[in-house]
C-alpha cells in the first residue's frame, strides 16, 4: 500500500473501530454482536514460551474460542444479575492504536492493530496489551464493516486475575 | 459447632477408607490440632488458609512428600522433550532422557541456584546455566563446567554437582507424577482406589486419552486449599456461584441426586446423576457420544454404571483436580504462590479415537465455560478472591469455617451402586463429606512428632 491511501477507507475503518470500542467500553454487548458476521471467528489463542518466543497455534486452547452462537452465550451470561464477576460491573477504556489496513483482492480488509484495555474492577485493577488482526467485509448492499474474523494474541502469558470477563 | 471429640460417621472403616479421625492432641505446627480443627474435619480454623507458618509447613510435608501432577505424556514425545513446571514453589523440569525415560530435576543449577531453563517447554540436549554457563545433560549430570582445568584444577567432582533429582516419577494413563520423599508409596498405591473411578475416565474409548494443545494458566488471590476442596466435593455453590450460567441455560438446575465419593488418602468424586453441565444452549454430538459410553459402561456393571458416565468433578490430594462433565473433560492443578495466592494451570482433555471436529467442539465447549474467562470459572475465582481478601484482619481470620452438611450419611460406594465401586459415599449429592475427607487427610500429613504445641 501506498501512503497516500483511499482515505474513504481510512475513514470507514475508523469509524467502525470507534463505533465498536464505545459499545465495548459501555459494555453494549448485545449491540456489539450486531457487528459481527454470521460467520465470524474470535480467537484469544493460549500462548507458549518457547526459545523462539511466544508462540500459539489455531488447533491448541484459546482463552477465547468462539463462532457467534458461543459469543451470544457469553453476552446471554454476563447479563443475568448472577453474573458475580461483574457485579457490580468493571469501568473499562480501550484503545486501539498503530492501526495498520491492508485490502485483500477478495474484497476483505485486514486490520492489524495494537490493544491496550485498562479494568478496573470492585477488587483489583489489570491492564491488558495485545496485538489484534481483524478481517472486515463489507456486504453489497451495506454501509459499514462486519467482523469476520479476530485474533488477539496477548503479551502476558498467565491472565491476570481472578478471571477473565472482558473483550478483546 | 460439633463437638470435637465425637465422631460423627458410623461408616465402617474397612469398607470405606474415610482418613482417620485427627487426633485433638497431637501438634500440628505450632497449633494444638484441636485447636484449629473438629476431629471429623467438621469445622476448620480460617487460619489454615493464611497462617505464614502453616504454608511453610506445607510445603515441607505435603508438596515435598506427596505425588504431585506434572503434565501429560503426549506432550514428552521424543527423548529430549521437556517441559517446566513447580511442584509446590520448587521450579523443576520434566524430560524424556536420551533412553527414554522420565525424569524430573530441580530447575535450579547446582553452583548458584539460578534456573537452568527459562521457557515452558521444547526440545533440548543440554540446560546451560545462563549465570556461569555450567551446563547439564538430560540425565542431570553436570557435562560441562567452563575453564574447568585452569579455576578448579583436579578438585571438583562434577558427579556430585549433577542437578537435584525427584526420587520417584510415575504415570497413569498418560499423567505424569512425582514425589521428592524417598519413602514414598508408589503411585498407584497413593492414588488407591481412586485409580477405578480415574480409569473410567481416561480409557472410556480404545486408545485413551490425549491432550488438546496449550495451557490455561491464571492467577487468583486465593490459598490454594479453597479450589482443591471445592472440586473436591462442593457441588452445593453451583446454584449460587453459577446461577448465570444456569440462567442462560448452560446447564440446567442442580439435583441432589448423585454421588460424593472418597477413597482414601483425600481422594474425591463427585457428580450429579447425568454429569454437571447438562443444559440445553450450546450443544454439541458430545450427548450421542456420551450416550454410547454410558450404554458401554451397563454393558459391562450392570444398571448401576450408568450413574458413572461422565464420571464427575473430583481432587486428587493435594493439589490437582479434574472434571468430566456432559460436555467436556479439564484437569489442572492450583500452584500454591504464597499462602494467599494461586496460579492455576488447566487442560482439556478428548478421547485420541474421537473425531476431529467432535474435539474441536468439545475444546470450544470447554473454554466457554470454564478457564479464566470461562462464564463459570470466571465466578468462582471472583468469589474465592473474597474469600482470601477477608482473612487479612485480626478479626477476620477469628473463628472456623462450617463442614457440617451430610454428616453421618456416608455408607461404602458398594452398598449403593454394588461391588465394582469403591470408596465411600453419600446418599445425596450435596454434602460435605468430602471437604471433611479432604481435611482429615491434610491433618494427617501435618501432624508431625516434632513441633509441641
Amino acid at each position: 500500500m501506498t501512503d497516500v491511501l483511499n482515505t474513504q477507507l481510512w475513514t470507514a475503518v475508523e469509524n467502525f473501530y470507534r463505533r465498536e470500542t464505545l459499545l465495548l467500553q459501555d459494555r453494549r454487548y448485545r449491540e456489539w454482536l450486531e457487528l459481527m458476521d454470521e460467520q465470524i471467528s474470535y480467537r484469544v489463542p493460549v500462548t507458549t514460551s518457547t526459545l523462539n518466543g511466544l508462540i500459539s497455534s489455531e488447533d491448541e486452547l484459546g482463552y477465547y474460542d468462539e463462532n457467534l452462537e458461543l459469543l451470544r452465550a457469553r453476552v446471554a451470561k454476563l447479563e443475568s444479575k448472577l453474573s458475580w464477576v461483574e457485579q457490580p460491573p468493571s469501568r473499562l477504556r480501550y484503545f486501539i492504536q498503530v492501526v495498520d489496513i491492508a485490502a485483500q483482492d477478495d474484497g476483505l480488509i485486514v486490520v492489524r492493530s495494537n490493544l491496550l484495555l485498562l479494568q478496573y474492577r470492585w477488587n483489583m485493577e489489570q491492564q491488558f496489551s495485545g496485538g489484534r488482526t481483524d478481517l472486515l467485509s463489507l456486504k453489497d448492499g451495506e454501509h459499514s464493516f462486519r467482523l469476520l474474523n479476530r485474533r488477539v494474541v496477548l503479551d502476558r502469558q498467565a491472565l491476570g486475575n481472578q478471571g477473565l470477563s472482558v473483550f478483546f | 459447632m460439633s463437638d470435637p471429640n465425637i465422631p460423627s460417621t458410623s461408616c465402617d472403616a474397612v469398607s470405606t477408607p474415610l482418613p482417620p479421625l485427627i487426633d485433638a492432641n497431637a501438634a500440628l505446627g505450632e497449633y494444638r490440632a484441636g485447636d484449629i480443627m473438629a476431629s471429623d474435619g467438621s469445622s476448620v480454623d480460617r487460619r489454615i488458609f493464611v497462617d505464614e507458618s502453616l504454608y511453610r509447613l506445607e510445603q515441607e510435608r505435603i508438596f515435598a512428600k506427596c505425588w504431585l501432577y506434572l503434565g501429560h505424556e503426549s506432550a514428552l514425545q521424543t527423548n529430549g522433550s521437556f517441559i517446566t513446571t513447580t511442584m509446590g514453589e520448587d521450579p523443576v523440569i520434566v524430560v524424556r532422557d536420551k533412553t527414554g525415560r522420565l525424569r524430573v530435576y530441580l530447575n535450579s543449577c547446582s553452583h548458584r541456584g539460578a534456573k537452568v531453563c527459562r521457557v515452558d517447554a521444547g526440545v533440548a540436549t543440554m540446560f546451560k546455566c545462563p549465570y556461569h554457563a555450567w551446563a547439564f545433560n538430560t540425565e542431570g549430570e553436570l557435562a560441562s563446567v567452563p575453564r574447568m582445568g585452569s579455576v578448579y584444577g583436579d578438585k571438583l567432582d562434577r558427579s556430585q554437582l549433577g542437578l537435584r533429582e525427584a526420587p520417584h516419577v510415575d504415570s497413569f494413563g498418560g499423567m505424569i507424577f512425582a514425589s521428592w520423599d524417598p519413602q514414598a508409596p508408589t503411585l498407584r498405591e497413593y492414588l488407591g482406589d481412586m485409580t477405578f473411578y480415574l480409569e473410567l475416565m481416561l480409557n472410556r474409548m480404545d486408545g485413551g486419552t490425549e491432550l488438546i494443545g496449550g495451557v490455561h494458566q491464571w492467577t487468583i488471590n486465593v490459598n490454594w486449599k479453597i479450589p482443591s476442596e471445592n472440586f473436591a466435593g462442593d457441588h452445593y455453590h453451583v446454584s449460587s456461584t453459577h446461577g448465570a450460567g444456569v440462567e442462560m441455560g448452560y446447564r440446567s438446575r442442580l439435583s441432589n441426586d448423585g454421588y460424593c465419593i472418597q477413597t482414601g488418602n483425600g481422594h474425591s468424586i463427585g457428580s450429579e446423576r447425568g454429569g454437571a453441565q447438562q443444559g440445553t444452549a450450546v450443544k454439541t454430538d458430545y450427548d450421542a457420544f456420551m450416550a454410547q459410553m454410558r450404554s458401554e459402561l451397563v454393558a459391562k456393571y450392570g444398571e448401576s454404571a450408568s450413574a458413572f458416565v461422565p464420571i464427575g468433578v473430583g481432587t486428587i490430594f493435594p493439589n490437582m483436580s479434574f472434571m468430566d462433565t456432559a460436555r467436556f473433560r479439564t484437569f489442572r492443578v492450583w500452584h500454591p504462590r504464597g499462602v494467599d495466592k494461586i496460579e492455576v494451570h488447566s487442560w482439556c482433555l478428548v478421547d485420541k479415537a474421537m473425531p476431529s471436529a467432535l474435539k474441536a467442539a468439545v475444546r470450544k465447549q470447554y473454554s466457554l465455560a470454564f478457564g479464566p474467562g470461562g462464564i463459570f470459572e470466571q465466578d468462582d475465582g471472583d468469589v474465592w478472591q473474597s474469600v482470601q481478601d477477608n482473612l487479612r484482619g485480626h478479626i477476620g481470620r477469628q473463628g472456623r469455617f462450617n463442614y457440617q452438611m451430610g454428616v453421618g450419611r456416608e455408607a461404602p460406594t458398594s452398598s449403593r451402586y454394588g461391588p465394582p465401586f469403591p470408596g465411600s459415599t453419600s446418599d445425596i449429592l450435596m454434602t460435605e463429606a468430602n471437604q471433611r475427607a479432604f481435611y482429615r487427610h491434610y491433618a494427617a500429613q501435618m501432624i508431625g512428632p516434632d513441633r509441641k504445641p
